[in-house]
């Protein structure tokens, strides 16, 4: 029985040839959804100097890429070649090694002290093909090193995708400082490192606002007694105090060129929209009436701006032509709505709003349409400032008297901590791109 | 005397009453609610003038706590319906939308006159998105079409234990079981190795790669020739990088090679951008 088994399958074997030899052969896959890139980052060669920088780099830019839910930084337990400082003059990577392991990108550096500056080199390879995607060369302070980090985690962001990376992006917030009163303004990286202090007059210093250089910051402090605006240059520290009208009150945002400055400003007991020249006095009312109207947020195109007012009885978000007359409601009706930030790209504002006994921030089209839910959490989720690629917010989450700052994605299927090392921490505002 | 006086304080209750009345609707129209003035002083605590009051923030908490994984069960909800083809992820999406409902009762009228509109959107939504589902399918088809003419599609569906489609589809090459293990191997080994950086490929863009490669008799993939590309030149490149992470391939049986110390075969890479 088997001795004709074998020739009768043989035959039939034969018989179904023509049929696939003869014809071009194609095989369909379907690309497999959710799958992350896994990329390696071994220690860097530090050649003299700080040590601990052959991790840091690594474990910064790692940070930066898990962020994304596209990478998978492969355990360097598995690693099994070493970056020697050859790597960087003409020897290659051992590419069946890091395929080996699962790599499809590997990521090395090299780092040369001069004093207090420093020169690292990144590169980034494609272990499957063997090739340079990325190289490049940093100089700069030793402690900026984070900084040249997140920027090159944004080329090996753009390296695979084609989408410009946030990652040396900062956040300003206001929060009390651990010792003493009143409350001042600080900026965090956006990796939860690097927190630093802006302000320190022991008043309240509120609603930190970037300029669209992201050199520089508009906010409310109260050191004269009267909350007024001032703007400071990162860079130098030095501040600038906003002609006083009426009872200055609180930045809203920078006009797309940088020139203006949207504030809510009280005039005889009455909340409105202003725009005030920063480069000449001019004061110009821009929304109002006799509700209480605040927190204003330019569109991108610098045309239209959001903003909340009480006309109809309760707080509510409202878009305005700047240029003309036109004005409409863009909030749902029945909810408590407040603090609008335009979106990056000009499509969407995201505001919060009171739902189910409790504040969620949500999105929704300029016009008024397609209003959805971006976050929601345990608490209350308020103050959402959107990423200058418009995938993520930032928020705080206030619960019990506690209050932390968090980052979610605008679909609202991802969100971490990112700071709650200081008491009522709030009203964050992400930095543009550096 | 006496009547011009009763007619005078007639005409003074009258004029009185009108106007209060006058006052009071004058006052419901045009004064602003006076709990809003007390809230729009600037928050020292953070937010601006309407910045939630704590107080409220007291209440809510008493109140029994919702499911608190809520970020996650979206995600989960999105997924879910990919193997289903048209309408699950649409409808999907329209319970998503609908979940964060739960108003007190004395908005219930509200709530509900808001139902019906979102209902109303949803189901222009669902019948938008099948549209366009629709119309990429017959798209994807007509692609299918024109390759099929010049060439035989294999069916590895019967062959893959996960999906459970129909073997011997329409215009699939008759191949025997051996062959059909071996092009299984090499769908899987594939498509084990190939990672699609999700941000680069747009929400509902539907990407095809069509290439040819060439395997030595060790496995090796010694040609890889593009014939054509997604226009996505990071979606292109993926697919690349799958196929060399894949390299060295099974070993192609004998009688595929026939007699040659190579076999050559396609692949279609398809990205579907979540639509079916």
């Amino acid at each position: 029985m088997i001795r004709f088994a074998k020739p009768l399958l043989l035959s039939l074997l034969f018989l179904c040839l023509p049929s696939v030899s003869g014809a071009l052969l194609y095989i369909d896959i379907n690309a497999p959804g959710g799958k992350l890139m896994p990329v390696a980052l071994p220690d860097f060669v530090v050649a003299s100097g700080d040590a601990s920088l052959a991790r840091g780099f690594p474990e910064a830019i790692g940070g930066d890429l898990g962020m994304t839910s596209l990478f998978d930084v492969l355990p360097r337990q598995a690693h099994l070649e070493r970056i020697v400082p050859e790597h960087f003059g003409g020897r290659p990577l051992s590419f069946p090694d890091w395929k080996m392991i699962g790599a499809e990108a590997v990521v090395i550096g090299k780092v040369e002290f001069r004093g207090d500056l420093m020169t690292v080199e990144m590169r980034l390879y494609d272990a499957t093909l063997g090739n340079m995607m990325v190289g490049k060369k940093y100089a700069g302070p030793v402690r900026q090193f984070r900084k040249m980090a997140h920027k090159f985690a944004n080329e090996v962001l753009y390296a695979f995708t084609g989408v410009r990376g946030i990652f040396d992006t900062e956040i300003a917030f206001s929060a009390r400082p651990e010792k003493g009163r009143g409350k001042e303004i600080y900026i965090i990286g956006l990796d939860g490192q690097e927190l630093r202090q802006v302000t320190d007059n022991r008043s309240f210093n509120l609603f930190p606002r970037w300029s669209p250089d992201a050199a520089g910051l508009a906010y409310t402090s109260y050191r004269t007694g009267v909350p007024q605006i001032y703007l400071r240059n990162l860079a130098t520290g030095k501040e600038r105090l906003l002609p006083q009208v009426g009872n200055s009150k609180s930045p809203g945002s920078f006009s797309p060129s940088g020139d203006f400055l949207y504030a809510t400003l009280s005039v005889k007991g009455n909340s409105d929209i202003y725009r005030m020249s920063l480069t000449g006095s001019a004061v110009q009312k821009v929304a109002g009436g006799w509700g209480i109207e605040v927190s204003p947020s330019v569109s991108p195109d610098g045309k239209s701006v959001a903003f909340v007012s009480n006309r109809s009885g309760s707080p509510q978000i409202y878009v305005k032509e700047i240029d003309s007359s036109d004005e409409r409601r863009v909030s749902q009706a029945g909810n408590y709505s407040t603090s609008p930030s335009w979106s990056p790209a000009g499509d969407r504002i995201a505001f919060t709003s009171l739902s189910g006994g409790r504040y969620s921030i949500y999105t929704v089209r300029p016009d008024g349409s397609d209003q959805r839910l971006a976050v929601s959490g345990s608490g209350d989720c308020v103050d959402p400032s959107f990423s200058p690629d418009g995938r993520y917010l930032v928020y705080t989450l206030r619960k019990n008297g506690y209050s932390e700052l968090k980052i979610g994605s605008v679909d609202g299927r991802w969100q971490r901590g990112l700071f709650k090392g200081l008491p009522a921490v709030g009203s964050p505002s992400w930095s543009p791109r550096q | 005397m006496e009547p011009l006086f009763r007619r005078m304080i007639a005409f003074s209750l009258v004029f009185h009453f009108a106007a209060f009345g006058i006052g009071l609707l004058w006052a419901a129209l045009h004064a602003p609610p006076p709990r809003f003035l007390e809230v729009a002083v600037v928050d020292l605590v953070g937010g601006e003038a309407f910045a939630p009051p704590p107080r409220e923030t007291a209440k809510v908490d008493e109140q029994p706590a919702p499911p608190p994984p809520a970020p996650e069960t979206p995600a989960k909800e999105k997924k879910a319906p990919k193997e289903p083809a048209a309408p699950p992820p649409v409808t999907a999406k329209a319970e998503k939308k609908s979940t964060p409902k739960e108003v007190p009762d004395e908005k219930a009228l509200a709530e509900s006159i808001r139902k019906m509109r979102q209902k109303r959107a949803s189901t222009e939504k669902v019948g938008e998105a099948v549209g366009t589902i629709r119309r990429e399918k017959a798209a994807r088809s007509a692609i299918r079409q024109i390759g099929e003419r010049a060439s035989r599609k294999i069916d590895l569906s019967a062959a893959r234990p996960a999906s459970g489609g129909m073997a011997g589809a329409a215009g699939s090459a008759r191949v025997p079981p051996e062959h059909l293990a071996y092009f299984r191997q090499l769908d899987e080994k594939i498509r084990s190795n190939w990672t699609v950086p999700a941000l680069a490929v747009g929400e509902k863009e539907a990407l095809m790669v069509q290439l040819r490669i060439v395997i030595e008799k060790d496995g090796r993939v010694s040609q890889v020739r593009m014939e054509k590309t997604s226009g996505n030149p990071y979606f292109d490149d993926s697919v690349r990088r799958a196929i060399n992470k894949a390299s060295p391939l099974p070993v192609p049986p004998e009688q595929l090679r026939g007699g040659e110390d190579h076999y050559e075969i396609g692949f279609r890479f398809y990205e579907d951008g979540g639509a079916s």
